[in-house]
């Protein structure tokens, strides 16, 4: 152990000797070290925004009519539409938890944009209703629908609805007030006129904020069910059915006995949103495993360099150091010291630079690897609503000492194999 | 009867192949009894840095039987030899082989880490045999930060601190001034107390400070005389194959 720590000592006024080089080297591996900290960031957060929408949808049946999108104003509209009293039979199937009515009305808006409005329950999840339904949204300023504001002209507005009407995290107040006609367009050329608007032209109180990690999520309004009923002249009729079933193993069980009994229904489970979770999920995974592996042999390299030249340099001395009785372990001790110590050191730069810069490169990390093989949409706004966290956390501290005996190893392999090699008398010829 | 700390049988070594090929040591046989000092005297090629190599267990011979300080070098592995090296032998090297980022005390201290002597031993020892060479107020020093002279006086503690049997130095006053030299060849015998101590130099007035001289030419030796410690009235013996 006090052999260990003198040779360390000594591999540390290695570095400092030859502290021009040691310099270069954490200036060249402290961005590669601050790249891997960007991805795994921005992986564990996407992971846990598609953990999150599949542990949602593994137990989620949604029906709606048949060949339909159970949109209120689309062509067809009501006459396609669900009977609310559907509910109580849903309800009473065997294995099935809960049963949440929805009201969808597609809505264009500026530009070549739709959005969704959505009648929800007060009770009920706030559900993305797209991509497969897959998706449960967060609050992220003011707050969500209560009992209270049934009836009234309210929303939860996404945040790409807000931004639409200039209402963003910094400037958005609880209960300001939106003229949603303003938004809605009419007939402009090229645009293919859907449905009918009886939303237009009531200014309704914005009274939260959410998040959804999708664009099409963040393009939806949410108002209590009675104020959506009350608009779109939708009472009696349900554009879809989000039924909660006891357990994953029942779903498809519940799901046959829905099929028997109603035939005339779009059935749709989890296996439609995992097809898009998987892949995305894939994608991600391969993306950061790549990068991550990239990172570490990169950074690898740079010390194995580094070291390559150390111990050409310093052959003579390790002849020497072993002529007056040194072991390959004691050589070893100085090299992987030398290694680990210059990537420690690496690490603590990347650390640093996460620590002051994460917020301002993560976005744009994002969207140069995640974010150019998503559809374009994704890229954009899986980022910008995703909750990234770039804090200097224990674990990222894990990662760097991980990152480091990697790299710090990898590095001193070339140095270990001279070592090994190292004839003191050849060495002392040199 | 002395006890023998070095023998050599038909020890050979050669270097490089076929045309090439260099013979370093041409079968060379040799005993050395314990204690005193031995000194490898002839010019450049002769085979004394090798003959040095092979007895302190840094080079192996191609052929003969190597027995130093109770070891049969010529059967050890690698590792063994370390060992050995580490226990047994104490190196000089004509160009200090210091490490340039050690202070004075913590280059001598080395082969008491290596040897795995307590930190507190290792150091009182070091200051000790700094004392000695007449360093004590520049044990902080860097190498760089010392003379010629100076940085064979630490070398030459490097190589007792580990109390060896064998003290091997090769050519320890090559880099230094005449003056420097003489006194860091007293310097050196009057360390050897038990320890022997084998010097190759190609100045025969550095031999006058041995027991025993041995002349070395193309990897023979080829005379051996009592060295000016032992008396000038002895003569030189030739010694041959």
């Amino acid at each position: 152990m006090l052999t260990r720590t003198f040779l360390l000592r000594y591999a540390w006024r290695n570095l400092w000797r030859v502290r021009g080089r040691t310099m270069l080297v954490l200036a060249l591996t402290g961005p590669v070290f601050l790249s891997l900290l960007l991805m795994l960031a921005n992986a564990a957060a996407l992971e846990g925004q598609l953990d999150r929408l599949e542990a949602e949808t593994a137990t989620l049946i949604q029906l709606r009519g048949r060949a339909t999108f159970g949109t209120i104003n689309q062509a067809g509209g009501l006459n396609r539409m669900l009977p609310a009293e559907l509910e109580q039979g849903l309800a009473r199937l065997p294995h099935v938890v809960k049963v949440e009515p929805y009201l969808v009305a597609i809505e264009p808006i500026a530009g070549y944009y739709m959005t969704l409005h959505i009648g929800v329950r007060p009770g009920d999840a706030r559900r993305l209703a797209t991509h497969g339904e897959v998706g449960a949204v967060d609050i992220v300023a003011g707050r969500d629908l209560g009992p209270e504001d049934e009836g009234k002209d309210v929303a939860l507005l996404g945040l790409a609805y807000a931004k639409k009407v200039s209402i963003t995290l910094d400037n958005f107040r609880p209960g300001e007030s939106v003229f949603v006609k303003d938004l809605l367009r009419d007939g402009e050329p090229g645009v293919v006129r859907i449905g009918t608007r009886t939303i237009g032209g009531r200014p309704f109180r914005v009274v939260g904020l959410f998040t959804s990690g999708y664009a099409y999520g963040d393009n939806q309004m949410f108002l209590p069910y009675k104020t959506f009923q009350k608009h779109y002249g939708a009472k009696g009729a349900v554009s879809k059915f989000f039924i909660r079933v006891d357990n994953v193993q029942n779903v498809a069980a519940v799901a046959a006995t829905i099929r028997d009994r109603f035939p005339d229904l779009d059935i749709i489970t989890r296996a439609d949103g995992a097809r898009f979770l998987s892949a995305a999920l894939g994608t991600m995974r391969r993306i950061g495993r790549i990068w991550l592996g990239a990172a570490i042999l990169l950074a690898g390299a740079m010390i194995l360099f580094a070291m390559l030249l150390a111990a050409d340099e310093r052959i003579r001395e390790l002849g020497t150091l072993k002529a007056v009785g040194a072991s390959t372990r004691n050589l070893a001790v100085v090299l992987i010291g030398e290694s680990v110590l210059l990537a420690g050191l690496g690490a603590a730069v990347g650390g640093v630079l996460y620590g002051v810069f994460g917020e301002l490169f993560g976005r744009a990390f994002f969207k140069a690897t995640f974010g150019v093989y998503l559809p374009g949409h994704y890229g954009v706004s899986l980022m910008d609503n995703m909750l990234v966290s770039y804090a200097l956390s224990p674990g990222v501290v894990v990662v760097l000492v991980i990152a480091t005996a990697l790299t710090g190893g990898l590095g001193s392999l070339y140095a270990l194999y001279k070592a090994y090699r190292l004839s003191p008398v050849e060495a002392l010829r040199a | 009867m002395p006890d023998i700390i070095l023998e050599l049988r038909g020890v050979a070594k050669r270097y490089g192949v076929g045309a090439a090929k260099v013979e370093a040591l041409a079968g060379l046989d040799l005993t050395q009894e314990s204690g005193g000092v031995l000194a490898l005297v002839g010019p450049s090629g002769s085979g004394k840095s090798t003959l040095l190599h092979v007895i302190g267990g840094m080079d192996r011979a191609d052929e003969g039987e190597v027995f130093a300080v109770g070891e049969a070098l010529h059967r050890l592995s690698p590792s063994k030899l370390t060992t050995f090296r580490r226990h047994k032998v104490g190196f000089v090297f004509q160009a200090f082989n210091l490490m340039p980022n050690l202070t004075a005390l913590e280059n001598v201290m080395l082969p008491a880490e290596f040897a795995g002597m307590s930190g507190k031993e290792a150091r009182r020892r070091a200051e000790e045999l700094l004392e000695r060479v007449g360093l004590s107020g520049r044990m902080r020093h860097r190498p760089g930060q010392l003379s010629g002279g100076e940085q064979q006086r630490v070398a030459i503690a490097r190589a007792f601190i580990n109390d060896p049997a064998l003290v091997i130095a090769d050519e320890p006053t090559g880099n230094l001034d005449t003056k420097t030299g003489a006194a860091i060849v007293e310097l050196l015998t009057s360390l050897a107390g038990k320890q022997t101590v084998i010097i190759a130099t190609h100045d025969e007035r550095i031999a006058g400070a041995a027991d025993r001289v041995i002349h070395l030419a193309d990897g023979q030796i080829t005379a051996e005389e009592a060295g000016r410690a032992k008396g000038d009235a002895e003569e030189r013996q030739p010694v041959g194959r």
